[in-house]
């Protein structure tokens, strides 16, 4: 009996030791249920993006500068990136988001989305297709790109605190419509996101 | 039936002590082999160890899991990265091991208490200490502006600023570390055309650091900005901006950070040739007499005359060296109870004296730091032929030196105090084994081996962040120029394109 009692102390201090070395374990998404919607970091992730992007969208819609493109026989809008001005690295999720602005704009019809970064890349291929070893007849024409008349663009800021064993970090973005010709600002609103680790 | 017990009792007893001998080498075995190819110049093949200790196959893959100590391996790799100029690589690691170290600073874990508390104090979560989180972002900083991406840099800068903030509402002692990091952004946010940011920012550096290299950047900002401080404008009329205002203030300047403000001086001429060699290991001080007057291309400190004033900059960053690194060390229970005394309760001394007097404690393993590497050497700046002012901007190796000798009285009194607990912990298992002496004596013995055993004293730190960290800045035309970076008696000989009004950070980094 007494023996028994020795070595299960002795036991379970070994076992306190074997739990103290226990690390995590590498999962794929659709092996937990629930994984996306789980705060990972402090960083923006994928329902974030969804927030935001229905909250300007939802604004955008029900803007009068929507109104104006309809009067305007579907006008040309490009999209440019966010400023990233925040204590995060999240410019290839802010990309995700413009991506996903342009996706909505196309769908719902209103306006033509040029894309104003690879204007460059697109004149300089039509530069090369005018040499003599494309088929003329088969080659894109000069002339025929379409300048956009507003941006779509956007700031994104951050309020970044630590205290203790906490951090937070609140973002506010600022989605902006402009117009090309005047630099007038016709539609901003606002989102915000708070992540936290406590 | 007895007897079988007891065979059962031993072999378990046995097979514990076994058991426990198989635990974790301590962090410094497991990179005792890549920093000794770091010592011998084989950044390369460092990179390979660390890539095997993490497991992954190359340095572009990152490992499985990211937390627990592999957040350090993770770390130290960053910096061989750094050294071997894969920019965006070291970022990245960085970029992971920040987000790993914050967590692991808040993360609780009652377990990991009982197991600090009866094992070893590397058994819990790895808790950097506050220099080692400014470094992440200073660092990444100067990986970021080698790349000429002000984006990234300014990121950083704003988690520094950050944790700079955090820190400073602690009082925390590493506060010297907060100038090369707030340089490093003020110049981000200079580049950046943002030159309120970028005064708050050096204003803060002075406050840590005499920047003399700051003169020039600090007079053409301010013509700029309505931004002033008492210490921007010291700088501007040539004084000692760390200095205090009375003579029986307390001074600004935390005494760590007064490294030798000049560790190569302007104007000393490189051959003709640009044959760096011939030179390079030249006193700088003589070199200085020899050459006095000489001045780099376009290299004009003086403010912008009449004509329009389209000049570059050249950045210089050189980290060289590298901190101590902590290793396992084993002394007298009586020096170690003297080292403790101040963090020890008057019991636990009281019982440890008793344990050393009857014989059962002679020694104390714990965490001791070693030396640092590359503190004496002098790193130079080569321009266009000439040799240009290198500033020192911090002695990291001291703050690691600081900050260890701050919390080692706290280390040895925890190593003592898992002595105590294991010696009590084998005597309640002797006892548990009642009249049987020989049993007793076998749980007692082998409980304090398999707890001996486990007790590796917590050597994990960034043992690959550079010694010493030195600027330089010059002015210049724009157009090529050939830059010339030395220490430890490496060269790295770059041209450079300075656009109009622009700028190109060249770093160097020499972890041996």
């Amino acid at each position: 009996m007494k023996l028994g009692r020795s070595l299960a102390f002795v036991l379970t201090l070994f076992a306190i030791g074997q739990l103290t070395a226990c690390g995590p374990k590498a999962v794929r998404g659709d092996e937990v249920e629930g994984l996306d919607d789980e705060a990972m970091s402090t960083g923006l992730d994928r329902r974030d993006l969804q927030k935001m992007l229905h909250e300007n969208m939802s604004a955008l819609q029900a803007s009068a500068v929507v109104k104006r493109w309809e009067s305007e026989d579907r006008p040309a809008v490009a999209v440019l990136t966010l400023r990233n001005d925040t204590s995060e690295h999240i410019d290839s999720v802010l990309e995700a988001l413009i991506s996903d602005v342009e996706t909505q704009l196309i769908n719902a019809g209103h306006v033509r989305v040029v894309s104003v970064e690879r204007q460059g890349q697109l004149m300089q291929e039509i530069k090369q297709q005018q040499t003599d070893s494309f088929n003329p007849a088969q080659v894109a024409n000069w002339g025929q790109q379409i300048g956009a008349r507003y941006f779509i663009t956007g700031k994104v800021f951050s309020a970044d605190e630590r205290l203790d064993d906490e951090r937070r970090v609140q973002y506010f973005m600022f989605m902006q419509v402009l117009s090309v010709e005047t630099g007038e600002i016709l539609f901003q609103n606002k989102t915000s996101v708070t992540k936290a680790l406590i | 039936m007895t007897q079988t017990l007891r065979f059962v009792a031993r072999r378990g007893a046995v097979l514990l002590a076994l058991l426990g001998l198989q635990a974790c080498a301590g962090h410094a075995d497991r990179t005792l082999e890549a920093r000794s190819a770091l010592d011998a110049g084989r950044p390369k093949a460092a990179l390979q160890l660390y890539n095997e200790e993490l497991d992954v196959k190359s340095e572009k893959e990152v490992p499985e899991d990211v937390g627990g100590d592999n957040t350090l391996l993770i770390l130290d790799r960053s910096m061989i990265l750094q050294q071997l100029e894969k920019y965006s690589l070291a970022s990245r690691d960085l970029e992971l091991a920040d987000k790993q170290i914050e967590l692991l600073d808040f993360s609780r874990n009652a377990l990991d208490s009982i197991g600090k508390y009866m094992f070893s104090d590397d058994t819990g979560p790895y808790k950097a200490p506050p220099y080692e989180k400014l470094m992440i972002n200073t660092m990444n900083m100067v990986n970021y502006l080698a790349r000429g991406d002000l984006n990234g840099a300014r990121i950083e800068a704003r988690r520094l600023a950050v944790m700079q903030k955090y820190l400073r509402d602690k009082e925390n002692p590493a506060q010297a570390m907060l100038g090369p990091g707030s340089y490093l952004a003020g110049f981000t946010f200079e580049k950046s055309g943002k030159p309120d940011q970028a005064l708050r920012y050096y204003d803060e550096a002075l406050a840590f650091g005499n920047y003399q290299s700051l003169r020039e950047a600090v007079t053409r900002l301010s013509s700029l900005s309505g931004y002033s401080t008492p210490r921007l404008r010291k700088l501007i009329d040539g004084q000692d901006p760390t200095k205090a205002e009375r003579e029986d203030d307390e001074p600004a300047l935390h005494a760590s950070a007064s490294l030798e403000p000049v560790l190569a001086s302007a104007g000393a001429q490189l051959a003709k040739s640009y044959d760096f060699d011939l030179l390079y290991q030249q006193d700088p001080a003589q070199a200085a007499e020899a050459g006095a007057g000489a001045e780099a291309a376009g290299g004009d400190e003086s403010p912008p005359g009449d004509k329009e004033d389209d000049s570059g900059e050249i950045f210089a960053i050189v980290n060289f060296g590298r901190v101590p690194a902590k290793f396992a060390k084993r002394i007298p229970i009586g020096l170690a109870l003297t080292y403790a005394s101040a963090w020890m309760s008057p019991a636990d001394q009281q019982r440890a004296n008793e344990l050393a007097l009857q014989g059962l404690v002679t020694w104390i393993n714990y965490p001791e730091l070693g030396k640092a590497r590359g503190t004496y050497d002098n790193p130079g700046f080569g321009l266009d032929g000439d040799w240009q002012q290198l500033e020192g901007a911090l002695a990291v190796d001291r703050e690691v030196r600081s900050a260890y000798d701050h919390a080692r009285g706290a280390i040895i009194a925890a190593a003592i105090t898992r002595m105590i607990a294991r010696i009590v912990a084998g005597q309640v298992a002797g006892k548990a084994a009642g009249d049987d002496d020989a049993l007793a004596l076998l749980l007692n013995l082998g409980t304090q081996a398999t707890l001996s055993a486990a007790d590796t004293p917590d050597t994990r730190s960034w043992a690959t962040l550079p010694a010493r960290i030195a600027f330089g800045r010059v002015r210049v035309t724009p157009g090529k120029h050939q830059v010339l970076l030395t220490a430890r008696g490496h060269k790295l000989t770059e041209t450079v394109d300075v656009p109009a009004n622009g700028f190109k950070v060249v770093a160097m980094t020499v972890l041996e």
